[in-house]
């Protein structure tokens, strides 16, 4: 499949936005808050608003740094084969830590 | 991987002297290296009186390939930048020979970075002109016009900034990019000069061209360094044209 690199040229340009309101929302809002103890941090996460807001911050920061490396990895890996090798195990760690966000979020959302 | 190390026979020595050091000259640290010799390339210094010389650092050369060292040498024409024939890395910045004054004590002079040398200061080119064949840098039109193609005042500005370019490979030569992906990436100067046709009004393959450029390398190896900016020595600007592409890839 032939990826048009435009669209992922504008997408990595809309995620940093995305990124810049997400962060500037989340540390205004994490500033506010006097974290006396570790209920006062999970109680703020039950907050749907708050808990999308670290959701779409975690995600544009590995889209737009999993479309960064990889253009990187274009600039300075040559070698076809070892390319495709780093290509795929930054893939399996931006999945991982992907996982790792929606695990700990629902966790702190609906168990904690 | 990308090559960390030089290749052998890359390393420059230290090579002869002309002259001696004094009160009003000028020293020269000339790159050379002569394929046929078999040797790595050298930096000789020429000490050079500065009542002799012209203003330009092209002047220079050309007192050193006339007076001092007949084998010198480089490539050169218009001497007022024109042609862009003396493009060359002079004091650490791709410039223009016959634009740069000769100013200060020291005046190093290598080819262009990152090319391949031909002899002493000119570098092989045929890559960077083969780039330019492949963007088709003449007006394509689908119907023969039956009377001169005209253009609006408005419609003929557009090419200002554009049309300037001399294609000297300063800025190319100047972008990391184009020193790592030589062979994919089209580098600033033809990027700016495919966007000179994108944008003529005479030219009616706008789509086709624009299509020409989607692709991860041709254009995409951009990543707004400004170093084709800063270097050009006709003050143009390609990082605001390839820009100026990318836009245009999205809207259309």
């Amino acid at each position: 499949m032939k990826i048009n690199y435009t669209s992922k040229w504008l997408l990595q340009k809309v995620l940093a936005i995305l990124f810049l309101i997400a962060s500037i929302y989340t540390f205004f809002s994490l500033k506010s808050l006097e974290f006396k103890n570790y209920e006062a941090f999970t109680f703020w996460f039950k907050s749907y608003l708050n808990s999308f807001s670290v959701l779409v911050l975690f995600t544009s920061i590995f889209l737009h740094s999993n479309i960064g490396l990889t253009s990187i990895i274009d600039d300075y890996i040559h070698n076809q084969s070892s390319k495709k090798k780093i290509l795929i195990v930054k893939n399996f760690f931006f999945v991982v830590m992907f996982l790792i966000t929606i695990f700990s979020l629902i966790r702190l959302v609906f168990y904690v | 991987m990308v090559q960390l190390t030089l290749p052998k026979g890359s390393n420059v020595s230290k090579g002869k002297t002309f002259g001696s050091d004094g009160k009003n000259k000028i020293v020269f640290n000339v790159y050379r290296w002569n394929r046929e010799s078999g040797e790595n390339p050298r930096l000789d210094k020429f000490f050079i009186d500065k009542s002799k010389l012209g203003p330009m650092v092209l002047d220079a050369l050309m007192f050193i390939k006339n007076e001092v060292d007949s084998t010198l040498t480089f490539r050169r024409s218009c001497r007022e930048g024109i042609c862009g024939s003396c493009s060359m890395n002079v004091n650490g910045t791709n410039t223009l020979a016959c634009l740069k004054p000769v100013i200060g004590k020291e005046i190093n002079i290598y080819p262009l970075p990152h090319m391949r040398v031909l002899k002493d200061l000119i570098p092989d080119m045929s890559d960077f002109y083969k780039q330019y064949e492949s963007i088709q840098p003449w007006l394509k039109n689908n119907s023969t016009p039956k009377k001169e193609n005209l253009q609006s005042p408005e419609d003929r500005k557009k090419l200002d900034g554009l049309y300037e370019c001399v294609l000297c490979a300063c800025c190319s030569t100047s972008c990391p990019s184009y020193w790592w992906n030589g062979d994919k990436f089209l580098g600033p100067a033809i990027l700016l000069q495919a966007y000179r046709f994108i944008v003529d009004s005479r030219d009616e393959n706008k789509k086709e061209r624009l299509e020409l450029l989607k692709d991860k390398f041709k254009l995409y190896r951009c990543h707004t360094i400004m170093n084709c900016t800063k270097t050009c020595p006709k003050n143009l600007n390609p990082a605001k044209a390839i820009s100026e592409i990318k836009k245009l890839q999205v809207l259309t």
